[in-house]
């Protein structure tokens, strides 16, 4: 259970973790429309090395990175293969063709294989893509307290107020699912190991007999959380919780002269992958 | 059942910043028939290790041997283990989720594919045993007891495996003193009849001062101590500087020790107590 470390919060000392986070929220949001931008390899030659060094500076173990990825490895792949054999159009130079059964007089005649140029390099840009998007948000939240992160949510949403939207609510109910996350997976790994001294068998058999098997974990973990959440609901009460009406920060943030330089940075590098890898032709995408 | 614990080492998310080595090269042996204290403050490795008796945890390295049984090596039989190793939770009761009781007590035997006739038997046995009578409780919800119940109820789930060695982690935690009581004379029943071999994880130093034969003292994954409790709370200062404390009678009687009353031996139960102090406060002198 431990090992889904899925951007769990790296605690080093790096110029990248002392960035505000609310600057880190925004570049995040601008990397990741920049990586949907870039269209030729060049671009992502150039993100590549972008961020190599954000993740050197970020002093983030390279192992948790790659952990990171992991659990969507299956994902990236399965993205991977539906566009190299589905993404292809009559005017596409084929590489491979393959019809096995065409000489059948039944309906799998029709069945064929087909890669073609075009397919292949977009299943490619689209693999590359979903690595540096996965591997660019996961060190938002690597070099991130989940805390930090509410709070800049929270502060970047506060505009919203107008419009009678409550930004602490969602932050709150943001952070509140963030802390739980560990409390949620302890109780887990607790109730399976329990489960397991009972001679539960949940890590082998067919898809539906271990999908049986975890009704032992799923009914305690239910009956758990539901306790834990009225019990902060009573805990919260007793501390006269009254929503943000009135209500101060402990930590404020304020933008500092390395987060001003960090951003102009970021931006220049930014606009000088788009400008070079897209020829000005930004407007025709 | 003895287990043999050799050379053992855990360490806990190795290669990352949260790593930590739990245990540290811990060599020991419990006999059969043994009633085995573990204590220590808390993080200093008593669950962890509790949890390789079982399997549950693969140690780094070492070794542990239960009844000539290698539980490290890699095809060990988890399913011969779990048949003769028991092991309750701390809170055991948060494991709880059939609809009844008696469906909730089976399902460790059913896991361990007993025949129906032999579920039948054992899981009329076990709530007796644990003072939940089978037919006023096995159509009850586990949900809607009490919560000493419900701790009987899951060490019902666990004892009806059948093991011949039984591992409590904090088995009275959270208890009122009467529950703890009651549990603790559970314990002791079914030392008497079913699991001959307990090892118990406690804080409570009255508890394993009354019960266990031998004590281990776990402290920041190493072994400080293994002994019976008499020689190990008369070694007071050592206790306090690990974080722990004597039980509370002998900390009176190291008390009164200071003003002139004499203890021929380590005081660690009330009766002791009184005998010894008797005599002195019959004088009226002191």
């Amino acid at each position: 259970m431990k090992d889904i470390t899925f951007g769990q919060y790296y605690p080093v000392d790096s110029i990248i973790h002392k960035l505000d986070p609310r600057l880190k929220i925004i570049l995040c949001i601008a990397y990741v429309v920049l990586i949907f931008l870039v269209k030729n390899f060049e671009g992502f030659v150039l993100i590549f090395l972008f961020l190599a060094g954000v993740i050197i500076l970020s002093k983030v173990a390279l192992r948790s990175i790659l952990n990171s990825l992991k659990g969507l490895l299956f994902l990236i792949l399965f993205t991977f293969i539906l566009n190299l054999f589905f993404h292809n159009s009559a005017e596409d130079t084929p590489l491979l063709y393959w019809q096995p059964f065409a000489d059948a007089s039944f309906f799998i005649s029709g069945f064929y294989v087909l890669i073609t140029k075009e397919g292949l390099i977009f299943a490619i840009r689209m693999l590359l893509r979903l690595t540096f998007l996965m591997i660019g948000t996961s060190l938002l939240t690597l070099t991130t307290t989940p805390v930090e992160l509410s709070d800049g949510i929270e502060s970047l949403l506060s505009p919203l107020k107008i419009f009678k939207f409550s930004p602490h609510t969602l932050a709150l109910i943001m952070s509140i699912a963030l802390s739980f996350i560990p409390t949620l997976m302890n109780d887990t790994e607790r109730i399976m190991k329990a489960q397991k001294a009972r001679g539960a068998n949940l890590d082998t058999g067919s898809l539906l007999k271990r999908a049986k098997a975890l009704i032992p974990v799923l009914i305690p973990l239910f009956v758990s959380a539901l306790t834990r959440a009225s019990e902060l609901t009573d805990a919260m009460n007793a501390r006269c919780y009254n929503g943000d009406k009135g209500r101060t920060k402990m930590k404020v943030f304020k933008l500092k002269f390395k987060d001003f330089v960090a951003f102009f940075i970021m931006v220049a590098i930014f606009l000088i992958i788009l400008l070079w890898t897209n020829h000005l032709t930004l407007i025709v995408f | 059942m003895s287990i043999v614990v050799e050379n053992l080492n855990y360490i806990y998310m190795p290669k990352t910043p949260y790593e930590k080595h739990a245990i540290k090269n811990i060599s020991f042996e419990i006999k059969t028939g043994e009633f085995f204290g573990i204590i220590g403050h808390t993080g200093s490795g008593k669950s962890t290790l509790a949890q390789h008796f079982n399997a549950l945890i693969k140690p780094t390295s070492g070794k542990i041997i239960i009844d000539g049984m290698d539980i490290t090596a890699k095809k060990a039989d988890l399913k011969l283990l779990r048949n003769k190793v028991g092991m309750v939770f701390q809170y055991p009761e948060n494991q709880l989720f059939e609809e009844t009781l008696e469906k909730d007590v089976a399902y460790g035997p059913k896991n361990l594919q007993f025949s129906p006739e032999k579920i039948k038997a054992v899981v009329e046995r076990s709530l007796n045993l644990v003072g939940l009578p089978y037919e006023e409780f096995k159509n009850r919800s586990p949900f809607d007891l009490s919560g000493g119940q419900k701790r009987r109820a899951a060490i019902a789930g666990v004892i009806a495996m059948e093991p011949e060695i039984l591992i409590l982690d904090e088995p009275t935690a959270g208890l009122d003193p009467s529950g703890k009581r009651e549990i603790m004379e559970l314990v002791l029943s079914l030392k008497s009849e079913c699991t001959p071999t307990i090892i118990m994880i406690s804080h409570d130093m009255e508890e394993i001062a009354r019960y266990a034969d031998r004590v281990m003292v776990l402290n920041d994954g190493e072994i400080k101590f293994i002994l019976p409790p008499r020689e190990l709370f008369a070694k007071k200062e050592e206790l306090n500087s690990l974080g722990l404390d004597v039980p509370p009678i002998t900390e009176l009687a190291y008390a009164l020790g200071k003003k002139g009353f004499i203890f021929p031996k380590t005081v660690i139960n009330d009766n002791e107590f009184i005998s010894a102090i008797l005599p002195q406060l019959k004088g009226g002198k002191k």
